[in-house]
């Protein structure tokens, strides 16, 4: 049937998709490396060509984008991509993400000992999902982006075979994961079903020549997109995976999952909701109110309550998610702007915070409850200081970008004087001042005083650090009964003991910070303060995020 | 009579559903795998029957990126499964309850 | 319609002899309950072991490294079938993309993955190396800090890197 005729190519662009080229090619390179070369690789080299592949994205991220400035936004691959202003700035803000991730892990990779480059690999081809998903201008091309993106999350969140709790996190998020892209792409068959055509352009057309006299099938396969996207972005009422998978996962993975995924995941949202399902915005925007409404609350009060650090960050999260919905709520080329100002904002100081705890969690990646920050200002003042300005930042304090962001999605709420925008905006304000509560608590903790005693954390919930908090309350005698080396230590000369004692009057699970942590963590925080003080770039940048249709 | 498309979305719909059920009751992780595989599966038959009506050709392509997908989705949940349920004695979704709050 | 009453029928007579067996047999069999007949296997012996033993991680291994191959063929047949009309073009990216197959694959040979033979057993390290005499003593200053995590998950802290055993 076919071989007769003859087929008329589709012309490919490899411009238009060099930014994730690029980091297959670097992921690829990678594994070559490790499978080729017998001895021993540093992670160091790794790292490296993370860091390098992923500023090599984000430079062919520049040139397209000043291509796209010159000559117009414009579809390529047979239209399942759109080269337009709003996928190239996501996608360079992944870029960001996967170069910060690179830092951070450095010293990850050495810490714990792993030598492979599994993890920095994996990273690359999830970055590479999230940069696509950014783009993509067809379902079909969406859905298979989200599978790029969360398989290799998948892996990523088990990678830590010594601890129990990652392989939970990995299956918690494999199965939750493949049931939301289950009922995502039942959602995609029904629209393709009723409108003839997965591709968010020619859906577009069909309803701007069409009326369909029977809606309810599309409805349906609009709501169950919906759903398949809040699941992937962590919104009430199908986030219940996320903090159990925040705290589980290896510490790169899970500010991983807190950048890329959701920079990939609201990427796409936006773009189907505001160009193809925009002619039905009067059916979709009650359900995003009500989402939006119950993820800034949820997100709020389920953080106070929490004594892990990166469960905390992970209702953080939640939060946020919330804020970036009210900007779907708001519709149209305003509210695409100010998300992708939100994004960018959030990428920079979500990373950096996630850098401070990579390096507070210590050897083993376990030190993430609360009291593990109990005087970490006296032993690292930077650490403590820039965490300090991350977590105001996530708060909204004014001059950090975090203000800026929050500012910008609520001035366009306000704005579009939508029916119950004021509603939203009050709710917004409250649920940051709550959530604020335990920002705050975290940097109470971090600039109190080492020792237990009189300390400022309120009695712990979870069963977990229950039981640990009691330990921590024991007696130096009776613990030291728990380990053998006291015995050892009793034939020590006792002056030698109490030299060491002077030396070190405590422990420091934290050692030397790495450089590249460092870097890292200073990237974002310059990010975070200069782009707070200077809005004024942010808003010129994402004046130009706007959709092809 | 023929057997008219209508049929085989219906079809769709009750594998689908079954999905969603195995999923929620069942506890044993590879069941719930399985669970999945059927509701992607349910898709690539709705994806096909609209393809048939819309005598259209792409709904029928798609349906291979969801077979990679869902394959690729098996082999990474396998390799979890393994490495997690090497050490211990079943595969049920209740023993995976160290992290609460 | 008429060609599937054949199917039908034998459906509804199906179903009806299962729902048929059950019921008479809930209705007419004698309930006398003893805690042989509970057991699992009602047959007069009580299992000594867990029944069935699990296979080899290497099977599993090869079974995901063969889904792999067979998903990529997917692929390779419709390019197969119009490989003369896409020349080049489609070779050129044909072969892009069974590189990317391939090169995870090597990596996947040269860290053991197809390595058949006895199975090395890991030996336990008796001894931790970074365990010296100041990390003692410094432990012992600092009771609860560190240690107690891994005291109350009761989880080893194991130093071996952990994708090695895959």
């Amino acid at each position: 049937m076919l071989a007769a005729q003859t087929l008329a190519l589709p012309k490919i662009s490899y411009w238009a998709i060099a930014p994730e080229a690029i980091l297959i090619g670097g992921a690829l390179l990678m594994l070559a490396m490790s499978a080729t070369i017998r001895s021993k690789i540093d992670p160091v080299i790794f790292s490296i060509i993370t860091f390098v592949t992923s500023l090599a994205s984000i430079g062919a991220g520049v040139i397209l984008y000043i291509n796209v400035l010159k000559h117009g936004k414009y579809l390529a691959i047979d239209g399942a991509l759109s080269v337009d202003g709003f996928g190239i700035i996501v996608g360079m803000a992944v870029g960001v993400a996967i170069a910060i991730f690179a830092l951070s892990s450095e010293g990850f990779l050495s810490r714990e000992g792993w030598d492979g480059p599994e993890l920095l690999a994996l990273g690359l081809l999830s970055g590479t999902g999230a940069e696509l998903m950014a783009m993509a201008n067809d379902l079909i091309m969406i859905f298979l982006a989200l599978e790029i993106l969360s398989i290799a999350l998948y892996v990523l969140a088990g990678m830590d075979g010594r601890r129990t709790a990652s392989g939970e996190a990995a299956i918690k998020y494999l199965i939750l994961g493949g049931f939301s892209s289950a009922i995502f792409v039942y959602g995609i068959a029904f629209v393709y079903g009723t409108t003839g055509s997965t591709n968010l352009a020619q859906i577009a057309a069909f309803f701007a020549t069409n009326l369909l006299a029977h809606d309810g099938l599309f409805l349906v396969g609009m709501t169950l997109v919906l759903i398949g996207f809040a699941f992937k972005v962590a919104a009430v009422p199908f986030h219940v995976w996320s903090p159990d998978v925040y705290q589980g996962a290896p510490t790169p993975a899970t500010s991983f999952m807190a950048s890329v995924a959701k920079l990939g995941a609201f990427a796409a949202l936006l773009r189907v909701f505001l160009s193809a399902f925009i002619s039905y915005k009067q059916d979709w925007q009650p359900l995003v109110f009500g989402v939006a409404i119950a993820t800034l609350l949820l997100g709020a009060f389920g953080g106070l309550v929490q004594n892990n650090v990166k469960r905390m960050l992970a209702y953080s999260s939640i939060s946020h998610a919330g804020f970036i919905l009210l900007g779907l709520v708001v519709g149209a080329e305003l509210g695409a702007q100010r998300v992708v100002l939100y994004l960018i904002a959030y990428t920079f100081i979500v990373m950096g915070a996630f850098s401070v705890i990579t390096v507070v969690g210590g050897k083993g990646d376990n030190g993430h409850d609360i009291s593990n920050y109990r005087g970490l200002a006296r032993q690292h003042p930077y650490l403590s200081g820039s965490l300090a300005l991350f977590l105001m930042a996530q708060a909204g304090v004014p001059f950090t970008v975090g203000f800026v962001a929050k500012f910008g999605v609520l001035s366009a709420l306000a704005s579009s004087g939508g029916v119950g925008s004021y509603t939203l905006v009050v709710v917004a304000l409250v649920s940051s001042v709550i959530s604020a509560f335990y920002y705050l608590r975290i940097v109470v903790v971090t600039y109190s005083s080492p020792v237990g005693i009189g300390a400022i954390e309120p009695e712990p919930l979870a069963e977990s650090t229950h039981v640990a908090s009691e330990l921590e309350s024991f007696n130096v005698d009776e613990l030291s009964m728990e380990y053998s080396p006291l015995k050892v230590a009793v034939d020590y000369d006792i002056e030698e003991i109490e030299r060491a004692l002077d030396e070190s009057p405590l422990e420091d699970p934290i050692g030397k910070v790495p450089l590249s942590s460092t870097i890292a963590i200073s990237i974002s925080a310059t990010a975070t303060v200069v782009l707070g003080v200077f809005p004024g770039i942010l808003f010129a940048l994402v004046s130009h995020a706007t959709f092809l249709f | 009579m023929t057997v008219s498309v209508s049929w085989y979305l219906i079809l769709g719909a009750i594998l689908f559903t079954i999905g969603v059920v195995g999923l929620l009751v069942r506890r044993n992780v590879l069941i719930m795998l399985m669970c999945i595989e059927l509701m992607l599966n349910a898709s690539n038959l709705t994806f096909v029957s609209f393809a048939r009506q819309h005598q259209d050709v792409g709904g029928q392509a798609d349906v291979f990126f969801v077979l990679v997908v869902a394959a690729a989705e098996v082999v990474v949940g396998l390799a979890i499964i393994v490495s997690i349920f090497r050490k211990r004695l079943g595969a049920t979704a209740d023993d995976l309850s160290s992290m609460k709050g | 319609m008429a060609s599937y009453l054949p199917i039908f029928c034998l459906i509804v007579l199906a179903f009806l002899f299962a729902a048929l067996s059950f019921v008479a047999s809930g209705l007419m069999a004698p309930k006398r309950k003893s805690a042989a007949k509970i057991a699992p296997y009602e047959c007069g012996i009580v299992p000594t072991r867990e029944p069935a033993e699990r296979f080899p991680v290497r099977f599993y291994l090869v079974a995901m490294i063969f889904i792999v191959f067979d998903i990529e063929v997917i692929f390779v047949f419709p390019w197969a079938l119009i490989s003369q009309e896409l020349s080049t073009f489609g070779l050129v990216e044909m072969v892009v993309f069974a590189a990317s197959v391939m090169i995870p694959f090597a990596y996947l040979v040269s860290h053991g993955a197809l390595d058949w033979g006895p199975i090395k057993k890991s030996i336990p390290q008796l001894t931790n190396e970074e365990r010296t005499t100041t990390s003692t003593v410094q432990k012992i200053s600092v009771p609860a800090r560190v240690s107690s995590d891994s005291v109350v998950t009761g989880e080893k802290v194991d130093l071996s890197a952990p994708g090695d055993a895959a």
